[in-house]
């Protein structure tokens, strides 16, 4: 290769290094242009590409490979290489004539390419030199195009088509579906324990099945979700509730609680005998027993005077106690009740007394009791027997004249030993030391003892019905507390948590010692200190009013006066009026404005109307 | 007068080359005692002298252009006329006419009587100033090299050499050449005023009793020999494009025209025209001790070759466009080489 081939060839190669680089630029351009284009996309419409960096390194990968292949497949031949030379070194075409004369044998083209080789051999092509590679101009542009999507990309995101906000707002929804799931997953835990304990409740049972099946199709809609969650764990707790306060052991419970909270306690009195009976008078038959358990044990350590005190401390509580046990007030109650069913006196006088007898243990009593409940029904409604909600009340009735005959036989009873344990105690207490007194005292404090095991076996009783309904009180409470949660959700956020929070303290009576109502959680749902109140002897519903906003003011009450329609002044058909009444009842179904076992009753009632009026 | 020795090249061509060289600047030595100054001008004449053209002068009156050619004579050993144009200046008077001669015994026969055309170098003083019908006597000698009269065609000796002078077109009593006889001229040469240095030497010159001596240095062989000579200069193909896409941006419409010869002129150059650039160019290769043609000497050469070949259009006329301003528009847009445009621009 001569010297004038090797010229053309560096600058052959140096061309085709800057037409890599002037194509490089233009490629590079085109890929900045379409980061900007994709950072304006994204800073205005929140649209962004998935693996940026990939398509990133991609197309700068892509811009390197197309650059070089233009460079490669546009590089300059000999001649145009030539041509260059002669041009940037001036060198009058000698290159390129030389390279178009090579063949010739004419004698003067010989000499030009001798001459052209000669001035090659002395010239120093210097490609760095003569062909710079200059900054090409598209990398201009591509440098601004850089900087602005730079500059684009500090600019804060505007979301123009709500992309964004959209897809915030789905994450919310599939976060709340989340959270829904887990609600029904909790709702349907407790509901499902609570359908084991109580297989033929209905309500409880259609619950679970709604929930299994919300459960096994995904919820769409989180609030409809919650909602029915919060429904059916309402329903299981009210059924709870309603189960509880059915149970005999519940009414027991109750009336001992009632009974004993009517005991007056000692006031301004110290001593362990004072502190059982005020334990009593509280209900709180644990401490009541260790009390009395300390006083007996502690008995032969006291002074004469604390004897003394003590025995007439447990006189007082066993007085109070046979106070209890007879009370008349409680027997006319009972007789005033039985009236109001439907008995007349001496039924209900003759009913009192074998319901007495029941209490005590007599079969008999109880049969005839039976009897005569059965007979006092059929005769209601004039001999057509009972409602199912008469016969519910009855039944009712009769367990709570049988708990209270019970807590009074109890009464009895514990009467009876404090009597015994307040002799012994006297006795005791008046004895003077000596050997004969120390044997007939070992006696009195077996007696003691054996007095207060009698009473300690009544109260154990008591205490065990007490828990036992204070257990299915919590079971009902913790599910109340998981519809408390499930509105809370449902009222979203911090909101609606506060108003759960709120719920647990407000609502119904307070349900046992703790004080934590059941209630429903929500706005508008309590008052937030109602678990300090006292606990009522019978269970309410709280309901809020609907109310309606006139020109004049809130309604707070209405009265509707029924009057006799007037024949032929009516304006309206009856299937428009029928048709009126039954989407205002399908409102109110719909607004769960009624309760879920008679929306279908109420259903079916409206468009029989319709069905009717249309005939 | 040697250059410089290439290697590798046949020493034959190196030497003719040398000796066209040395004979070319002896001749404008000769030239250059009588005249002053108009470097460019004896440039032109003797270009179109070595490629066997034609040379127009065009000039206001006492530029020298007359002296110019006489001192061109003294210096060539040729043989020498002028005819001064005018405007009763008949063709006969031009190329001869045949006229009844008695000889000895007293016979009388038509004899013809030559012209001043009959030369080897012919100066055609103010062309311009005789009827186009007189002017176009020269037209078979310029082209053909002969002339036909009275039936019979007389070859010319060679080498022939019309150099002809003419004064601005608009200078009253002037007949414009026609376009025929115009494209004959290889060259138009334009004789502009001289400068201060020059008058002062001319004045020296002229007016202490200098007179100069001028020396025939090339005679008829010679100056045969480096008209073939020239023609052996090479030529690369892409280096003749470019001439011939010169030549062809004078075309009105053309493929290569420029958008100044659309708008300002009527009529393009000729084939002869591209001939008289590639001679012309070859001359300047020779000069510059080159065996091709480069883009430089075409540059060169382009205007006086082409500037009488294209004629204004009105507007152009109007516009006071002249046709070298047309024509270095034309060079300046043309680029040199196609296949070298892209690569220019981008490196």
């Amino acid at each position: 290769m001569s010297r004038l081939d090797q010229h053309v060839m560096a600058v052959r190669n140096r061309l085709m290094l800057a037409r890599f680089l002037y194509a490089l630029a233009w490629t590079t351009l085109g890929l900045a242009s379409c980061v900007l284009v994709a950072i304006v996309v994204d800073r205005l419409f929140q649209a962004r590409l998935p693996w940026q960096r990939v398509f990133l390194y991609a197309g700068g990968l892509l811009a390197v490979v197309f650059a070089f292949a233009y460079a490669v497949m546009s590089r300059p031949d000999p001649f145009t290489a030539a041509v260059a030379i002669d041009e940037r070194l001036n060198l009058k075409e000698k290159y390129s004539t030389a390279l178009q004369l090579r063949g010739s044998k004419d004698l003067f083209a010989q000499a030009a390419v001798k001459d052209a080789e000669a001035t090659a051999g002395r010239t120093m092509v210097e490609t760095r030199r003569y062909f710079p590679l200059t900054f090409p101009r598209p990398a201009y542009g591509t440098v601004v195009v850089a900087g602005l999507a730079v500059a684009v990309s500090f600019v804060s995101p505007m979301d123009l088509f709500g992309h964004e906000a959209q897809q915030q707002q789905r994450l919310v929804e599939s976060r709340k579906i989340e959270e829904a799931k887990k609600t029904l997953a909790s709702a349907y835990v407790k509901v499902d324990a609570a359908a084991k304990a109580h297989p033929d409740d209905v309500a409880i049972q259609n619950a679970k099945k709604e929930l299994e099946a919300m459960l096994q199709d995904a919820p769409k809609d989180p609030l409809e979700a919650q909602r029915s969650a919060m429904k059916a764990l309402q329903d299981t707790k009210d059924a709870v509730t309603q189960k509880i306060q059915d149970s005999q052991a519940f009414a027991n419970a109750r009336n001992e609680e009632r009974l004993f909270k009517s005991m007056t306690p000692p006031e301004k009195e110290e001593g362990p005998v004072a502190e059982a009976h005020q334990a009593l008078s509280e209900g709180n038959f644990s401490k009541a027993m260790e009390d009395l358990n300390k006083a007996t044990e502690n008995f032969d350590k006291m002074e004469k005077k604390d004897q003394e005190k003590a025995a007439r401390q447990m006189q007082a509580m066993a007085q109070q106690l046979q106070k209890m046990a007879q009370n008349p007030q409680a027997q006319q109650q009972m007789q005033q009740q039985l009236q109001r069913m439907g008995a007349n006196q001496q039924q209900a006088q003759q009913m009192s007394k074998l319901v007495q007898q029941s209490a005590a243990g007599n079969q008999q009593a109880q049969q005839q009791l039976q009897q005569m409940a059965k007979q006092m029904q059929q005769q209601m409604n004039n001999g057509q027997g009972p409602t199912p909600q008469q016969q519910q009340q009855i039944q009712k009735m009769m367990q709570q004249m049988q708990a209270q005959a019970a807590t009074q036989q109890q009464a009895q009873g514990m009467s009876k030993a404090a009597q015994q344990m307040a002799q012994a105690m006297q006795q005791a207490a008046q004895q003077q030391p000596g050997q004969q007194q120390q044997q007939q005292s070992g006696q009195q404090q077996q007696q003691m003892t054996a007095a207060q095991q009698q009473m300690q076996q009544q109260m154990a009783a008591m205490d065990a019905i007490q828990k036992d309904a204070q257990a299915q009180q919590a079971e009902a409470q913790a599910i109340a507390d998981a519809a408390g949660d499930a509105a809370g959700q449902m009222n979203g956020g911090q909101e609606g948590g506060k108003d759960g929070g709120k719920g647990k303290g407000a609502g119904k009576w307070g349900g046992g010692k703790k004080g934590n109502g059941g209630g429903m959680g929500g706005p508008g749902n309590g008052g937030g200190m109602g678990g300090e109140k006292e606990m009522a002897p019978y269970t309410i519903k709280v309901e809020k009013a609907p109310t309606q906003d006139i020109e004049n003011g809130k309604i707070l009450a209405a009265m509707l006066v029924k009057a006799g329609s007037l024949k032929g002044e009516s304006k309206e058909q009856v299937k428009e009026v029928a048709r009126a009444a039954q989407q205002d009842a399908t409102d109110e179904v719909d607004q769960e404005l009624i309760g879920r076992a008679s929306q279908q009753a109420v259903k079916g009632y409206f468009n029989s109307i319709e069905q009717d009026a249309s005939k | 007068m040697t250059q410089q020795q290439v290697p590798g090249v046949d020493p034959a061509v190196q030497q003719a080359c040398d000796q066209f060289r040395h004979d070319y600047h002896a001749v404008q030595q000769e030239i250059s005692k009588a005249i002053v100054g108009h470097e460019d001008i004896i440039d032109g004449v003797l270009t179109c002298l070595f490629t066997g053209g034609h040379a127009l002068l065009e000039g206001v009156p006492g530029l020298g252009k007359t002296a110019l050619i006489r001192s061109l004579s003294q210096a060539l050993n040729l043989q020498f006329n002028r005819i001064q144009f005018t405007p009763d200046l008949m063709p006969a008077d031009v190329i001869g006419t045949n006229v009844i001669m008695e000889n000895d015994q007293g016979h009388r026969a038509f004899q013809f009587m030559a012209g001043p055309i009959f030369s080897q170098m012919l100066l055609a003083d103010e062309i311009n100033r005789a009827t186009p019908k007189t002017q176009s006597a020269l037209l078979e000698a310029m082209q053909e090299k002969q002339v036909t009269a009275g039936g019979q065609i007389r070859k010319l000796v060679e080498p022939f050499f019309v150099m002809a002078t003419q004064n601005p077109l608009e200078q009253e009593g002037t007949y414009p050449l026609p376009e025929a006889q115009l494209d004959r001229f290889f060259y138009k040469l334009i004789v502009q005023y001289s400068g201060r240095d020059e008058l002062h030497e001319i004045l020296n010159r002229t007016t202490t009793g200098y007179t100069p001596q001028i020396n025939p240095v090339l005679d008829s062989a010679k100056i045969i020999q480096h008209q073939g000579l020239v023609r052996r200069v090479v030529i690369a193909p892409h280096v003749q494009d470019y001439a011939i896409r010169c030549t062809l941006a004078t075309h009105p419409s053309g493929v290569y025209s420029i958008p100044m010869t659309n708008q300002f002129l009527r009529v393009g150059v000729s084939p002869r025209a591209a001939q008289a650039i590639t001679l012309a160019s070859k001359v300047r290769a020779l000069l510059d001790g080159r065996f091709h043609v480069s883009f430089k000497d075409i540059k060169e050469v382009a205007i006086p070759a082409m500037r009488h070949r294209v004629i204004l259009n009105f507007e152009g006329e109007a516009e006071g466009i002249t046709t070298d301003m047309v024509l270095e528009k034309i060079l300046a847009e043309t680029p040199q080489s196609i296949e070298n445009e892209f690569a220019t621009a981008k490196a």
